[in-house]
């Protein structure tokens, strides 16, 4: 049977997709996978907001729901040994939307996929634990230099093209039943969060085993 | 049960699990739980944490047909509703066991109190009661808020259930709603809840964690990842 296909949606001001990424590609590697990854533009975190009165219910559970989330990127981010310094200075609720940046990552992948994985890197380091801005237009620019890329023509890319090819990715992907990210889609079926590899790679298993044996 | 005695963060045991009957992932997580607390050797205090789930993901109602009757929920948390059922049915598929979805947002709160209940008369009564429960709640097939159904499970469960409404009426109810309370007021707002060394980890992919917490931090720290039923939580 031909090797199962992978598509891989990450955001890049997105923590989770920060941290899954090394599993993700660990998996598609260990397994001989075929991926296709691409960037889903989803909402930024919002910071915890303490509600005004005592009963407000869901104030509350979202106040409790914030600030546990944040305890938990920064506790597996220290147990994944990654520095990811913006998950505990607030920079979990840095108000951008990241397009310019996932332009970017479309950009590079036109040169290649080494070229776009590079990017992708040095794209989630800069932003987790440098000052780089996803919106900024330089700062990307300086990104896909750095991975050797020309970046000429990049500026009127993302005025034209570059949004539009984002929107017909985001059509596509919800098509194919992506609405998240960090997320794995296989057959249609999505699997969002890293949470799902191990009972991914079984269900890999199983339908590469069913392959053999048909 | 004594309300002053309770603590959301503190147990005798080394590990507390806050469960919901109507949670689709509490009801996945009961069975790899209970594997991971029987290879540790370790008791756990289990304890209800009864979800208002109208007042962070909307309300709903279904007709008998299955379709939407009434619905407070914007689309963005019916998508987040509807994936949530397709993952927790796929992993229940796993254990063996159908999850329909439910036909409305019940109140758990008699079903969880028969939960304490079940749970003053021992670790086995109480096992034997969630086992009961979970499956018949999520193919439809348990009234959570009637008084004689929780009876029936409780006594189906080995439970003596001389004086249950009385508690239920009246003390069981207070110690519920009181412990609640203190629990959300504690930040611990989601299960399955685990809740150990002054730490709360949310959603059974913790669970690697957690073993490696109680098995004393031996080697490097695992990341998160949905348990299976095989020895150590595996897949395979």
């Amino acid at each position: 049977m031909s090797t199962p296909e992978l598509t891989v949606l990450f955001d890049f001001k997105d923590p989770h997709s920060y941290l899954a990424v090394a599993p993700i590609r660990a998996l598609i590697e260990a397994m001989g996978l075929t991926s296709h990854w691409y960037p889903f533009i989803g909402n930024p975190m919002r910071a915890p907001e303490r509600p005004d009165a005592a009963d407000d219910r869901g104030g509350w559970h979202r106040f409790h729901r914030a600030t546990y989330l944040a305890r938990d990127l920064a506790r597996y981010a220290e147990a994944r040994g990654l520095a990811a310094a913006h998950f505990s200075d607030g920079g979990l609720y840095r108000q951008t939307s990241g397009e310019v940046a996932a332009m970017g990552f479309n950009w590079t992948l036109g040169a290649g996929p080494a070229f776009a994985r590079d990017f992708m890197d040095r794209t989630f380091e800069a932003y987790w634990d440098g000052d780089a801005d996803l919106d900024s237009l330089a700062d990307v620019e300086r990104l896909i230099r750095a991975v050797g890329v020309d970046a000429d023509g990049f500026d009127t890319y993302c005025a034209l093209e570059g949004l539009e090819e984002l929107m017909a990715q985001r059509e596509d992907i919800g098509t194919a039943g992506g609405f998240a990210t960090p997320s794995c889609l296989l057959d249609g079926e999505a699997f969002v969060g890293r949470q799902h590899l191990p009972y991914l790679a079984e269900r890999l298993r199983r339908l590469m085993s069913e392959g053999v044996e048909a | 049960m004594d309300i002053d005695a309770f603590d959301p963060w503190r147990s005798e045991q080394p590990l507390i699990v806050y469960m919901d009957i109507k949670s689709p992932y509490a009801f996945i997580a009961k069975d790899p739980t209970y594997a991971m607390a029987e290879a540790l050797g370790i008791r756990i205090d289990w304890r209800p944490l009864t979800l208002n789930i109208p007042s962070y993901l909307g309300s709903a109602k279904l007709d008998k047909k299955g379709k939407v009757e009434s619905s407070e929920r914007t689309p963005e948390q019916w998508a987040k509703v509807k994936y949530a059922y397709r993952d927790a049915r796929r992993y229940a598929g796993e254990l063996g066991y159908a999850l329909r979805g439910t036909e409305k947002i019940w109140d758990t709160t008699l079903a969880h109190i028969g939960f304490w209940w079940a749970k003053e008369q021992g670790d086995g009564v109480l096992k034997a009661y969630l086992d009961h429960v979970y499956p018949r709640f999520w193919v439809r097939d348990f009234d959570a808020e009637d008084l004689s159904v929780v009876t029936a499970a409780l006594q189906t469960a080995g439970a003596d259930t001389a004086g249950f409404e009385d508690y239920a009426n009246g003390a069981g109810r207070r110690f519920h709603d009181l412990s609640q309370q203190a629990v959300f007021e504690a930040g611990i707002f989601g299960v399955p809840g685990y809740v150990l060394e002054g730490e709360y980890f949310f959603g059974r992919e913790h669970l690697p964690t957690v073993r490696w917490m109680l098995g004393g931090r031996q080697g490097p720290a695992p990341d998160v990842a949905n348990p299976g039923m095989a020895a150590g939580g595996g897949w395979s």
